[in-house]
């Protein structure tokens, strides 16, 4: 199973970024106005880590002097060497064919579905049970390729 | 015998940047007397070079939670960098007197505060620093008295000049610095930045980008004026380690270098040897940053066009934001592993006097 719970959502508030270990890699994690992002935590240049990196928008020009800086489309700096990626798809803006980071899903799910067991079969015990319930949302990351 | 990795001997990293928390922190080694002189220090004419990649020309997870500039933290210097790369040896060059007088007694006391600052709180303080001597570049006499103050200590093991002079650093007014170096057997590193004259040939950029690229050139003039001047059939012993220029710009010099001392032997009768050969007898350069060419075959070709295999000294330029990886820069898949080997972990041996065991295998 490639999908792992990170944390609950109220852990990783608006304006989040940082590092998680997850399953013997690191993974940085960014929540920008309520939308989770998730890229293997190592630049694909010289592995600098991502998570320390300043978030920016991506610009783009019709002509020279008319510019948009497009908040909705955000992009990490490698604190390092400045290399760019977008948060969204892992894509280099200078370098889209030869350079590239891992971007993982990330989604919110909530927690009473996450503990719900799926495709075992009941066996002969039954164990006494104690009534519990999952109240918040948590963060769900999926380290499968995509 | 299998080539043994680097990581196991222990890199030798010849250009990492410490720095002082605060300027406070010099006034503890500056005299009583030059406190005042300290306060109202202002940097004449210092340029702007361009909008800086990261901020103030550091890797932007280098800055210490205790606040102070990047550089200016030992413990993090050893979590963020000596630690996980396996530094044997690295050599601190302070770089605040980029922005100090550059003679005069004023420079002096700033430099010798600096030294002692640099041997009371990091070369005592860990076993595997080294460092570089600072001393007022442009004052001859007073850099070769504060050389010869400090150089017993035996931590130092260079002296440190900027690549920006005021004039060619072959000239006679250097040759103090020279003298007391090669006496006791301290290479002259030569390192970029420096405001006595103008970043590049023609002015001053505008775009970092730019400057970034220039600060080879004045590498180019700086070799040439010193393979000229005659400074190495005065002291034989002497030596230069080019820091920070990178590689590339050597091999073209030295053809040009040679067929112009080859045709023109009346000019310079005193050099009686192919400038090619001065270069490779008393030259070593650092590897930061590296060229990084498009054909990655072109990197192999260039070292080989150096052939200066022995004197490539491995650098990071750690905290800066061009800091160069150790364990990605220089693929022993590009250049070799005995080739990587050497420039990381044995080649400063010859330029630097380090202890017996530094580079020996664990």
């Amino acid at each position: 199973m490639a999908k792992y719970v990170i944390a609950p959502v109220a852990a990783l508030p608006p304006g989040t970024q940082r590092r998680v270990t997850v399953a013997g890699r690191n993974v940085a994690i960014w929540n920008i106005r309520g939308r989770f992002y998730a890229l293997r935590d190592v630049c694909p240049h010289h592995g600098g880590p991502l998570s320390a990196g300043q978030v920016v928008g991506r610009i783009s020009a019709s002509r020279p002097g008319c510019y948009v800086h497009d908040v909705a489309q955000p992009m990490v700096r490698c604190p390092w060497h400045g290399w760019e990626y977008d948060l969204a798809t892992g894509q280099s803006w200078f370098d889209p064919r030869e350079s590239r980071v891992r971007a993982y899903d990330v989604t919110v799910e909530p927690g009473s579905e996450i503990c719900t067991a799926t495709s075992r079969q009941p066996g002969p015990y039954v164990a006494e049970t104690i009534t519990i319930s999952v109240e918040d949302d948590y963060v769900v990351v999926d380290l499968a390729r995509r | 015998m299998p080539t043994p990795d680097p990581r196991q001997l222990g890199i030798i990293d010849c250009d990492i940047h410490n720095a002082m928390a605060s300027k406070d922190v010099l006034r503890a080694y500056l005299a009583q007397r030059w406190h005042v002189y300290y306060d109202h220090l202002r940097v004449p004419g210092r340029v702007q070079l361009g909008a800086r990649p990261q901020p103030d020309f550091f890797r932007r997870d280098a800055f210490p939670p205790s606040g102070g500039a990047p550089g200016s933290d030992l413990t993090v210097l050893c979590e963020q960098y000596l630690d996980p790369f396996n530094v044997r040896a690295g050599v601190l060059s302070p770089l605040d007197p980029i922005f100090w007088p550059t003679s005069g007694d004023l420079s002096l006391a700033l430099n010798a505060a600096l030294n002692d600052w640099m041997v009371a709180e990091w070369l005592s303080q860990d076993d595997r620093l080294y460092g570089a001597i600072s001393v007022p570049l442009e004052d001859g006499a007073r850099a070769a008295e504060e050389i010869a103050r400090v150089a017993g200590e035996p931590r130092f093991v260079m002296v440190l000049l900027l690549v920006t002079s005021r004039e060619p650093l072959g000239s006679t007014k250097y040759w103090p610095i020279y003298e007391v170096a090669a006496a006791h057997g301290l290479p002259v590193a030569v390192h970029v930045a420096g405001f006595s004259g103008t970043a590049t040939a023609t002015g001053y950029p505008t775009y970092h980008a730019e400057s970034h690229l220039t600060m080879v050139m004045p590498y180019v003039a700086q070799t040439t004026s010193l393979v000229y001047s005659g400074v190495f059939d005065r002291w034989p012993t002497l030596q230069f380690v080019m820091e920070e220029g990178g590689l590339g710009w050597l091999p073209p010099l030295m053809w040009r270098l040679d067929r112009a001392w080859n045709s023109m032997r009346d000019d310079y009768p005193h050099l009686k040897v192919p400038p090619s050969q001065v270069i490779r007898e008393h030259f070593w350069l650092t590897t930061q940053p590296l060229d990084e060419p498009e054909e990655p075959a072109f990197l192999s070709q260039l070292l080989d066009q150096l052939g200066m295999d022995e004197r490539i000294l491995f650098a990071s330029d750690y905290p800066h934001w061009d800091f160069d990886n150790p364990d990605r820069v220089l693929p022993a898949a590009l250049v070799g592993r005995e080739r990587r080997e050497q420039i990381m972990t044995r080649n400063a041996r010859g330029a630097l006097r380090l202890p017996e065991e530094v580079g020996v295998a664990r």
